[in-house]
């Protein structure tokens, strides 16, 4: 398994990402109330970064081969478990000044979109799609950021609240990171267990497009 | 039958153009942004305080421009397989280029309307006292918002345009967005003496909330930080038109020579025009003497 998770995860974009999502979260840390957007970018990238490395290039071969995509799910998870590894170790640096005393719950924003993308990408996979961790990846790490620039909605949907949101609207937005998870967990589940009755009515949907 | 040839160019242009406008409209990406930006239009009219029609522009800034670029990467990846599996006979390189410059006109129409809806709201909902400092007109902010929302929503497609060009690799769009956006929020004019080199960046305010300390009593004002926002704009055009001379000088069967004229031309009017919106008009930080009542 060593040699396979050396050779399938994309260590050199799992590197990046990671170095990304230190340099945010400590500008974030120098200045919190001016760059706050960065850490719902860093949410995005950790998000991206982990749809990416369940990719399968090879899928043609490689689905059809003896390893399930249990198994291969789980031979790539050390490149995720060093995304949120370096996510927790950046939360717990950055501390409860610049967090707005809410490290806790920005800690479950970026370990909930590693899952959902985890989850994105195993189904996908599941459905026979070679590389929808990219297309994830390519559609969720800009819309994030542009969400955490904007911020629209902030009052009803704060998905990425800041200082001035109050208790209330913080713990709207850990409900719905914490629905996230769950959700993501489950779906990651159900894919895993390589249940057909699941995959069945997707492929056919797939098909009749 | 160089007219001929020129014609049918022209005519190639033309119906790939259409065609590259069509996909840039199918994608979800667009009508993602497109409904975010709505989303924001009607929230400066409905809930969103007097003024902020003035920091507004960064909506269709983020949603049409930062998610441009990653559809205008996309749809050149895809020109480009397309071409390939084609094979010799494809159209060449450069006009597939133009045709694909020519889909910004998409985001263009989407940032516009966005512009004209925050003129209204500008006029219709007059910001507070403390909003405008003495000494900036409408005007003034007008070409801000233009700069900030409707160039950038050019910008960035051609943006994705370009590295699409000379960097298709893959993921290359989602990084080029987040470093996009690492840069632009380090150079809003927030720090300290309202960073005056910031104007040769691509997305910048020129009026606001600006964040580099507040009064020994607490108080905080609103304050323009130093440039020329007109002449910005000029200098945001001329980026925007040498990306897409940049981008075309990437096909080896382009006239190279005429292009490596005009490339040079356009950086050397660029740079002009950023040295001018530093030390032209606007250099000083104006500062409005009624303090922010909600800051």
């Amino acid at each position: 398994m060593t040699g396979y998770i050396a050779r399938a995860v994309p260590w050199t974009r799992v590197a990046l990402a990671a170095g990304l999502v230190v340099v945010l979260m400590e500008l974030v840390r120098w200045n919190p109330w001016t760059l706050w957007p960065l850490e719902g970018t860093a949410v995005g990238l950790l998000a991206g970064a982990t749809a990416w490395c369940f990719d399968e290039t090879a899928a043609a071969v490689v689905d059809s081969s003896p390893r399930g995509l249990a198994w291969r799910t789980m031979a790539r998870t050390p490149g995720p478990l060093l995304l949120v590894v370096t996510w927790t170790a950046v939360v717990l640096h950055a501390g409860d000044e610049t967090t707005f005393e809410h490290g806790d719950q920005i800690w479950v924003q970026g370990v909930a979109a590693s899952l959902a993308g985890a989850a994105y990408t195993c189904w996908r996979r599941s459905c026979g799609e070679a590389s929808p961790g990219l297309m994830f990846a390519t559609a969720v790490v800009p819309a994030t950021t542009a969400w955490a620039l904007l911020r629209p909605l902030d009052r009803h949907l704060p998905v990425f609240p800041y200082a001035t949101t109050t208790s209330g609207g913080w713990d709207h937005s850990a409900t719905g990171w914490v629905v996230l998870t769950i959700g993501a967990v489950v779906v990651l589940g159900v894919v895993l267990a390589d249940a057909r009755w699941w995959r069945l009515p997707l492929a056919m949907q797939d098909h009749r497009r | 039958m160089t007219t001929t040839t020129m014609n049918e160019t022209g005519s190639t242009l033309g119906v790939l153009a259409r065609q590259e406008i069509r996909n840039y409209l199918r994608h979800k990406l667009f009508w993602f942004g497109t409904a975010m930006t709505a989303l924001v239009v009607v929230s400066m009219f409905a809930w969103d305080d007097t003024g902020s029609a003035a920091s507004y522009m960064i909506a269709p800034g983020a949603m049409l421009g930062v998610l441009g670029l990653v559809i205008m990467f996309g749809l050149t990846r895809r020109s480009d397989r397309a071409a390939e599996a084609a094979g010799a006979v494809a159209v060449p390189e450069h006009t597939r280029t133009l045709a694909l410059a020519g889909a910004v006109v998409v985001p263009f129409t989407a940032a516009m309307a966005a512009y004209i809806a925050a003129i209204v709201a500008w006029n219709a909902r007059p910001p507070h006292v403390w909003v405008v400092p003495p000494g900036v007109s409408n005007l003034f902010i007008y070409a801000e918002m233009f700069g900030d929302g409707v160039i950038c929503a050019v910008g960035g497609p051609l943006l994705g345009l370009l590295l699409a060009r000379y960097l298709p690799k893959r993921g290359v769009a989602a990084i080029a967005s987040v470093l996009l956006v690492l840069v632009t929020i380090m150079l809003q004019g927030n720090f300290a003496g309202g960073q005056p080199y910031r104007v040769f960046w691509f997305w910048t305010y020129f009026i606001g909330q600006l964040g580099w300390g507040a009064d020994a009593d607490g108080s905080i004002h609103f304050k323009t930080a130093p440039g020329n926002p007109f002449i910005w704009v000029l200098y945001l055009l001329v980026v925007c038109a040498l990306g897409v001379v940049v981008a075309v000088f990437h096909d080896p069967e382009s006239d190279r020579i005429r292009l490596r004229k005009v490339a040079l031309g356009l950086v050397g009017l660029a740079l002009v025009l950023g040295v001018l919106t530093v030390y032209v008009g606007y250099t000083d930080v104006l500062v409005n003497p009624v303090p922010c009542a909600n800051c």
